[in-house]
């Protein structure tokens, strides 16, 4: 088959070609088994290229040509420099060229020290050390390099059901008989199509895909595939839904600072739709996940990075006292979601199963949500904070109404993000003593929720003697969600010790450093100006 | 008077003290069990240390002085007083649990049984054999060498009059097996040899003692054999080493002649060629007399590989003691076997595991759910699942994990094994210090607000 194929292909002027809209379509809708679910071509195609590449198109083409374009003529591919090695110490390692981030194939293959660093890797696997961030790199490398070979030589690639007993999928090197032959066909009309170009709006690659899956389907019956699943997923895929969720997060901050600017109602009435087209779209994306993945909203680090905006413009509706609030909200709406859209290789929005642990439990999914949610208002009141500090340097007599409604509001916040909280974290106890027969293990997770609960009790408390006033209540709220920070993304991503592991990733530990240390900054800055301005 | 000494404890100045001092303290636990990699370790090191006692101590004081201060109670009170009052009570069930509370594990291994829960709490046991050869524990010692090493010059057992100490301890370390030449005239030989030619290359320890004469090595297409001499040829291709004049004495054996083909002395460095696929067989290591030593190398942090480890002293040999193992020492007229490990204890009754399934994600070998089915004398066959515990004489046995062999076949499972006494107090108090809080934040805006909306109208 791969002859023929690479014949056909020999032919085509490479990289420059066109595909149908509707055979490309179908194309992206053919039903994959990866990482323990089916999938469609689109989503294993996108993952196998920021995972190689770092990037979700090569050169303006999508990633499910650049995918069959692998599996027809990997020969093609073999001096592209498309491994994204971003690892500073491990370019450095391998004594690759330092100035680039992309290598080729061949490149890596014919470094010798990658052998050898790949070796170190297995047996501190082997011990289950921890890897440090050159590890970690190597890790990924491997992990890229395997991913295009398994494509390239179809090894891995499963496409077709089983044809009887076992849940395994059969990859396309494995396949047989007439799924082969239709397989072929799909394959060859993909080719063509690169070939000739799409020659009328009756594809002939739509018609060779539809008759595979159908082949398929004769064999394992019509529900081989969930494509009801398959069809939301592609939809989330195209649509993007978060992505317009921010692009109107943004807006409505804008709208509101224009709003200060020329102190236009209509504006802030503006805004608000604005937020409010923003949320329509936000609980979309997440319902269409929730459809997708069978499970509850939060369990994965991208998902959280989604539910807490969600949970803070909804504390921001309720709260509402003037249009700060509104732009506190949006601005945490917008942060977060244009954090998911920036860093898809950090925070991973593939639907992955979940741990056994994890599994079909009440007190998991409420302890999780609570917890989570309780982020959303402590995020809120962080911003708040923010904003009030500014005000606090703009003139702190000239602004003093408004400074005292955040303060209200951050309190409010405060109050009830604590409760969350605490809540959230006793009934991870709870659970924890339904799973393990064990109420409270110090483990780290908790022992972070814990402690951040306790800085915001220390506020609560030090208000009361009034060591905490408007001023103090500003300062405290950024200060103490960097404790939120360090429970929610530290704990995973720094410590990575523990039963909540399956959280753990790995990157953009500067970027939340660097976010913390100006706000640390910032704070001093305020501080210090303050206590200049008390003296005069 | 009792309220000038009650009031600066019940001051809210400390509680903010506190509450940052234990904020403080768990932090600290944390960056040390991420640097260490073990949970253990910040449990005996920083969780349950003096300085989270002394804090959890100046809380419950603050707690206790600040509700006494505020007495009488008034009906504004309500929420105040369930919050601290709910700490109190969860902390009062955390000690409960502490005290008397057990949190274990029981590992099973498919078509085992298990009786035996193992605690987290180390110990360390010296048994003597008595005249029938049975062995008698004639001391025991807990230890938490962790926070607590015994100091080198303090006996930890005292036998025959002279003392058995600790050397060395080291939490984390990595087992260091060596063959080294021993002066003892009655220990046996041992040789590292390199076969090897240009696909291959196997390089190997072998080792014979009074207790085991000859040592066999199975490399595929030969098989190396290291004894005192006495071996004899029946099949296949065999290299047959011994001492010999205090040289290494080689027979080579092959397949097709069906007999000896080669002989001759050699010693350490040199080399012979054995005829066979161009093989070579170069003897690295020759010592007359040899000796196992086993030593342990310490690591900063955890692994797979690492285990606690405690050298001990007695009567000027040093041995080395991995966890949970024993060793065997003499003195002039007795045998005695020194144990460390965890502490154990009956469960009461036996389980015994018929089988463990694991169920996977489709096309993959990550588990999805596991579940053991165990049976046990009185309650039958029963399965134990995640979150599907099973509960007798006491103890609530929970699935916690399993390990696996090489081919993805599930051989033992490990289940976690508890007693909490304490488990309602603190749901107790968890509940009312939320009811608490939530009446403390919410009853002013709530309640508050209807009763001031009946009195205006």
């Amino acid at each position: 088959m791969k002859s023929l194929l690479i014949l056909i292909l020999s032919l085509v002027p490479c990289f420059s070609w066109s595909l149908s809209s509707s055979g490309y379509e179908a194309l992206r809708l053919l039903p994959v088994q990866d990482g323990g679910r089916i999938k469609p071509l689109d989503t294993y195609a996108t993952e196998s290229l920021l995972l190689i590449f770092g990037k979700s198109t090569y050169e303006n083409k999508n990633p499910v040509e650049i995918f069959m374009t692998w599996v027809l003529a990997p020969e093609e591919w073999k001096e592209k420099k498309m491994f994204l090695v971003r690892h500073n110490g491990l370019r450095e390692g391998l004594r690759l060229e330092n100035q680039r981030l992309f290598f080729s194939l061949n490149e890596l293959l014919n470094n010798d020290r990658l052998g050898l660093a790949i070796n170190s890797l297995r047996g501190k696997l082997s011990k289950e050390e921890k890897l440090d961030s050159y590890f970690q790199a190597v890790q990924k490398l491997a992990n890229q390099i395997q991913r295009f070979h398994t494509i390239a030589n179809g090894a891995d690639v499963r496409v077709a059901p089983p044809k009887s007993g076992g849940n395994q999928w059969v990859a396309i090197k494995g396949l047989d008989g007439e799924l082969l032959e239709k397989f072929t066909g799909l394959v060859s009309a993909f080719a063509s199509e690169l070939k000739l170009g799409p020659k009328d709006s009756s594809s002939e690659l739509s018609s060779a895909v539809a008759t595979y899956i159908n082949t398929a389907k004769a064999i394992r019956g019509s529900d081989y595939a969930p494509f009801s699943r398959l069809k939301a997923e592609l939809h989330y895929n195209k649509f993007k839904p978060f992505k317009w969720s921010w692009i109107f997060y943004l807006l409505a901050v804008f709208l509101v600072l224009l709003s200060m600017a020329f102190s236009a109602k209509a504006l802030v009435y503006l805004s608000w739709l604005s937020v409010a087209l923003g949320f329509v779209f936000h609980t979309y994306g997440i319902g269409l996940r929730v459809f997708i993945s069978n499970r509850p909203p939060v369990s994965n680090m991208f998902e959280t990075v989604v539910w807490v905006p969600w949970i803070a413009i909804l504390c921001a509706a309720v709260a509402y006292r003037n249009k700060l609030v509104l732009m506190g909200a949006s601005v945490v709406g917008a942060l977060c979601l244009i954090l998911c859209h920036l860093a898809p290789t950090i925070l991973d929005a593939s639907f992955s199963p979940l741990e056994p642990v994890l599994k079909d439990n009440f007190w998991l999914l409420t302890h999780v949500i609570i917890i989570v949610s309780s982020y959303g208002p402590y995020f809120l009141a962080f911003l708040l904070g923010d904003v009030a500090l500014v005000y606090f340097l703009l003139g702190e007599k000239k602004h003093k109404a408004k400074i005292k409604d955040l303060t209200t509001i951050m309190y409010r916040c405060i109050q009830v993000g604590s409760v969350l909280l605490l809540a959230g974290t006793i009934l991870g106890g709870v659970w924890a003593d339904y799973s393990w027969g064990r109420f409270w293990g110090w483990d780290p997770k908790e022992t972070w929720a814990f402690i951040a609960f306790m800085g915001y009790a220390a506020v609560l408390h030090a208000r009361l003697v009034g060591w905490v006033r408007d001023f103090g209540m500003a300062m405290s709220s950024v200060v103490c969600f960097i404790l939120v920070i360090m429970a929610w993304y530290g704990v995973n991503f720094v410590l990575g010790q523990g039963l909540h592991s399956y959280g753990n990733g790995s990157g953009g530990l500067n970027y939340v450093a660097t976010f913390c240390g100006i706000h640390v900054l910032f704070l001093l800055y305020v501080a210090l100006m303050r206590a200049l301005g008390k003296q005069k | 008077m009792f309220k000038k000494i009650i009031k600066p404890l019940a001051s809210i100045k400390l509680a903010v003290f506190v509450i940052l001092l234990i904020a403080g303290v768990s932090a600290v636990g944390t960056f040390y069990e991420s640097m260490v990699g073990e949970a253990y370790a910040a449990q005996k090191v920083v969780y349950k240390s003096v300085y989270m006692y002394l804090a959890i101590f100046l809380l419950c004081v603050n707690l206790i002085a600040v509700m006494i201060d505020r007495w009488p109670w008034k009906v504004r009170h309500t929420g105040f007083v369930c919050a601290h009052i709910g700490i109190l009570i969860t902390l009062f069930g955390a000690w409960i649990t502490q005290e008397f509370g057990v949190d274990g594990s029981v590992a099973i291994e498919v078509g085992d049984k298990g009786s035996m829960v193992v605690l987290p709490d180390r110990q360390i046991s010296l048994y003597a054999f008595d005249e029938n050869m049975v062995p008698k524990v004639i001391g025991q010692k807990p230890t938490d060498f962790i926070v607590d090493l015994p100091s080198s010059d303090q006996a930890l057992f005292q036998i025959e009059g002279k003392p058995l100490r600790v050397k060395q301890y080291f939490h984390f370390a990595e087992r260091d097996e060596k063959i080294v030449a021993s002066e003892n005239k009655n220990d046996g030989p041992a040789i590292r040899f390199l076969l090897s030619n240009d696909n291959v290359s196997v390089s190997e320890w072998m080792f014979a003692s009074k207790s085991n004469q000859q040592q066999k090595l199975e490399l595929g297409p030969a098989t190396v054999v290291w004894d005192y001499g006495e071996y004899k040829y029946s099949s296949g291709n065999v290299i047959h080493l011994f001492p010999k004049e205090g040289k290494v004495a080689y027979r080579v054996y092959s397949k097709k002649k069906k007999g000896l083909s080669l002989e001759g002395l050699t010693e350490a460095g040199s080399m012979v060629a054995t005829g066979w696929m161009g093989l070579e067989l170069r003897l690295l290591n020759f010592y007359p007399h040899s000796r196992r030593r086993v030593t342990y190398v310490e690591k900063e942090r955890f692994s797979k590989a690492t285990q606690s480890a405690v050298q001990f002293e007695y009567d000027g040999e040093e041995y080395w003691l991995g966890l949970n193992s024993i060793v065997r020492f003499f003195s002039k007229s007795k045998a005695y076997v020194l144990s460390y490990g965890q502490v154990q204890i009956p469960l009461g009754f036996n389980v015994y595991l018929k089988k463990f399934n694991v169920g996977r994600y489709q096309g993959t070998k990550r588990a999805s759910s596991y579940a053991s089915d165990v049976f046990v004398k009185d309650l039958g066959f029963s399965t134990i699942s995640m979150n599907n515990p099973l509960k007798h004489n006491g103890f609530t046995l929970y699935q916690a994990s399993f390990s696996e062999n090489e081919s993805g076949q599930p051989t033992a499972s490990v289940l976690s094994v508890n007693k909490d006494p304490g488990r309602w107090w603190k749901y107790l108090g968890c509940l009312i210090m939320v009811f608490g809080i939530c009446h403390l934040f919410f009853y002013k805006k709530w309640i508050g607000k209807r009763k001031k909306g009946v009195r205006a109208s």
